[in-house]
């Protein structure tokens, strides 16, 4: 089991999200608290709108297999505006995927506050392990006069993504050799 | 609880804030100024048609009229609803109801301080609301029910919308404020 958090940057080129501001990253640490807003036409109906991607090659798993939850916090939010998380992937170079593949079990979200989605018990099939894992937010907008806005604080453990899989574990490394202390001969 | 009104101006400004629990202050929004439902043709030189009203980062925000009620216990009931058929974009008359609470903490996000929300959907057109379905708040499942159950609001409470026509002036309306967060409540 691990998290991430979504981050307002880098910036990535997911292409299903289109306000570029709008698709972010995925990572194991946290950063000073950032907002990323999106508005929605008239009566529009659901569709991606935040997208947090990870590295390339994160998980660099083949099985993602398990239970999935996200924390979302809507700082600002139009009265009309849903909205609710699924999880997804891409391809490694980011010019294919479905960032939308498993929804939600909860209704979807309309407010503000802090949420929690989840989704358990979810089966991706064989991914290939070069693979990037998404989180997207996805949000309609019921009203017909006008456009609303949705705003997500990000950065913080308030906006995380938990996977059943270890997040942030550092690459092998050589272990470091102990510093010789002592006469004699080193070899 | 505070309420932020933005209005709709031909030099447009900040939110101003009224507190509609603060003692004495329970009258601050019926004694906001009012204008008449615009009909066109309207300057927009002096206060009474409202822009934008905020309440707990819940922006009320496109709708042809909102009306603001404080409850007791620091919660407040917000009206927003649209019935002008003659707008061409109003297919039918719809609104919504929310009763804003106080945060308070919340288990199922660890127990941290959230916001404490309920909200009501009435529409002539239950069909075509029906696809937004289902939505929940903080405080659990939207209820979506037919228009005729709207909760008029009485009529010292009601402000009036206008549509800010020059896309200009309307986009310097979202310019000129700062942004909100639900923890500024």
């Amino acid at each position: 089991m691990g998290t991430y958090i979504q981050r307002d940057l880098p910036k990535t080129s997911l292409s299903w999200v289109l306000d570029p501001n709008n698709r972010a990253s995925l990572s194991a640490s946290t950063d000073t608290a950032a907002t990323l807003t999106s508005s929605r036409g008239a009566q529009t109906g659901l569709i991606a709108t935040f997208s947090f991607v990870t590295p390339a090659s994160d998980p660099s798993l083949t099985n993602w297999d398990g239970n999935f939850s996200a924390g979302l916090d809507a700082t600002e939010a139009g009265s009309s505006i849903s909205y609710g998380g699924r999880w997804g992937w891409a391809s490694s170079d980011l010019s294919s995927g479905n960032g939308i593949a498993h929804q939600q079990s909860e209704a979807l979200f309309t407010g503000t506050g802090l949420r929690t989605a989840t989704a358990t018990g979810v089966s991706w099939g064989l991914r290939s392990a070069t693979d990037r894992f998404v989180f997207t937010v996805s949000s309609s907008n019921s009203n017909m006069m006008s456009a609303e806005d949705i705003t997500l604080r990000v950065n913080t453990t308030d906006s995380y993504v938990d996977v059943p899989w270890s997040v942030g574990e550092p690459p092998p490394t050589d272990t470091p050799r102990p510093a010789y202390i002592g006469g004699g001969y080193y070899g | 609880m505070k309420v932020l009104v933005q209005w709709a101006s031909d030099t447009p400004g900040d939110y101003e804030e009224i507190d509609l629990n603060a003692g004495n202050r329970r009258n601050a929004w019926r004694n906001l100024p009012k204008r008449p439902a615009p009909k066109g043709g309207e300057r927009l030189d002096e206060k009474g048609y409202v822009f934008d009203l905020v309440i707990d980062g819940i922006m009320f925000y496109g709708f042809d009229h909102v009306a603001v009620e404080p409850l007791g216990g620091n919660s407040i009931k917000v009206y927003g609803w649209t019935d002008d058929l003659e707008d061409e974009q109003t297919n039918y008359r719809w609104g919504e109801v929310w009763t804003i609470h106080p945060h308070r903490k919340d288990s199922r996000v660890g127990n941290q301080t959230n916001t404490h929300q309920v909200k009501t959907v009435y529409s002539e057109d239950l069909e075509d609301m029906a696809q937004y379905f289902p939505q929940e708040t903080t405080g659990g499942p939207v209820q979506l029910r037919p228009w005729s159950e709207f909760p008029m609001p009485p009529e010292q409470l009601v402000r009036h919308g206008i549509w800010v026509r020059d896309e200009n002036l309307w986009k310097r309306h979202f310019e000129v404020r700062r942004p909100v967060s639900w923890r500024d409540w």
